[in-house]
């Protein structure tokens, strides 16, 4: 099955990723699909560079996290028309190639969510510890959602419209992915795991979420659920 | 009267007037609550025996300790209170930043224009 290309939109947020945005900009431009990056609050060229490689640019005016980027990138892609979103990273750990087989994935299992999974796939030059706390991350999720996933905080998603209507993310920070598998449970949607490759390298490593913040984002939903 | 109390008592007793004296000039009614604590605050001060006699009403024992279980539930409600307000705040002004970068977003060069639009 063929899905027009207009009908989709990668959602992409960005901090301070000037270096490396308009290489994963370009590398889906080919494919014909919108791209929508938001910078959020970033001190160096990055909207400039995504908007140059061929992506709508929307600026947060103050940095307000990856969760509070992807639903400002959602909210634009509904409002002109999408009928499939796909959540994608901006530091190059994906690959756009990984992208048609999701799309094709969840039209065929007539899913509202495709989770790429890099259990699934394959998770390039990821550290011991890494692996080790994402799989922790993974068993949390299940005991605490239900839903038997084999890869969590994975930025590489694909969701129909209707789906993306109905999940708003209020994390503004990296709380979302979590949050994200909460309403997936809550609203008993239908979700399909698809196999996906992360690459890990040494710039990402150094900038991207670090293990530490797992605490935070353990703190951010114990304080959802109290004051929501 | 202690050096303390001859301090403390007129002055927690001016900052109580003042908070009515604004509340009935058409101050918030909150001014009403930090006048009645104000007020509360000097006569603790002025006549220690009266937390003590509250405390044995209250069973509670010692006046010291009414005091320190008074100041833990006030604690734990403010702190649940400003943290509510903290989550309100941040998601209001979210939501202000998305509708700002909405509303002015910056597009490709036009030759990559065709795509991006063509679904609207």
């Amino acid at each position: 099955m063929s899905i027009p290309v207009k009908d989709v939109w990668i959602v992409i947020a960005a901090l301070n990723e000037a270096t490396r945005i308009g290489k994963t900009v370009s590398s889906l431009m080919p494919y014909g699909w919108n791209v929508v990056v938001v910078d959020d609050g970033s001190s160096d060229q990055t909207a400039e560079a995504a908007r140059q490689a061929g992506a709508v640019v929307l600026r947060h005016s103050i940095n307000r996290g990856q969760g509070a980027s992807l639903q400002t990138a959602i909210d634009f892609a509904l409002g002109h028309g999408a009928t499939y979103i796909v959540t994608f990273d901006a530091d190059g750990q994906h690959q756009a190639v990984d992208i048609p087989a999701m799309l094709e994935s969840l039209v065929t299992n007539r899913a509202d969510v495709v989770l790429g999974s890099r259990f699934l796939g394959e998770a390039i030059n990821i550290p011991a510890h890494r692996r080790w706390l994402l799989k922790a991350a993974v068993l949390f999720t299940r005991l605490t959602t239900g839903l038997q996933v084999t890869d969590t905080h994975n930025g590489l998603r694909a969701l129909t419209a209707g789906a993306a209507r109905r999940i708003e993310i209020e994390e503004d920070r990296m709380a979302h992915a979590s949050e994200l598998l909460h309403c997936i449970s809550n609203l008993r949607m239908k979700y399909i795991e698809h196999p996906v490759t992360v690459h890990y390298h040494r710039e990402t490593l150094a900038k991207g979420q670090r293990s530490s913040e797992a605490w935070g984002v353990l703190t951010r939903l114990l304080i959802s659920r109290l004051f929501t | 009267m202690t050096t303390f109390q001859t301090i403390v008592v007129p002055f927690a007793l001016a900052i109580s007037l003042t908070e009515i004296v604004r509340w009935l000039r058409g101050g918030r009614r909150i001014g009403v609550l930090k006048a009645i604590v104000w007020l509360c605050f000097a006569c603790a001060v002025f006549e220690p025996d009266m937390v003590q006699q509250l405390a044995g009403i209250a069973n509670i024992g010692r006046g010291a300790d009414l005091l320190l279980y008074g100041l833990t539930v006030f604690v734990l409600l403010t702190t649940f209170y400003f943290l509510n307000q903290f989550e309100l705040n941040r998601r209001q002004m979210t939501l202000l930043v998305r509708e700002l970068a909405i509303s002015k977003p910056q597009l490709p060069d036009s030759n990559k224009i065709d795509v991006m639009y063509a679904s609207k």
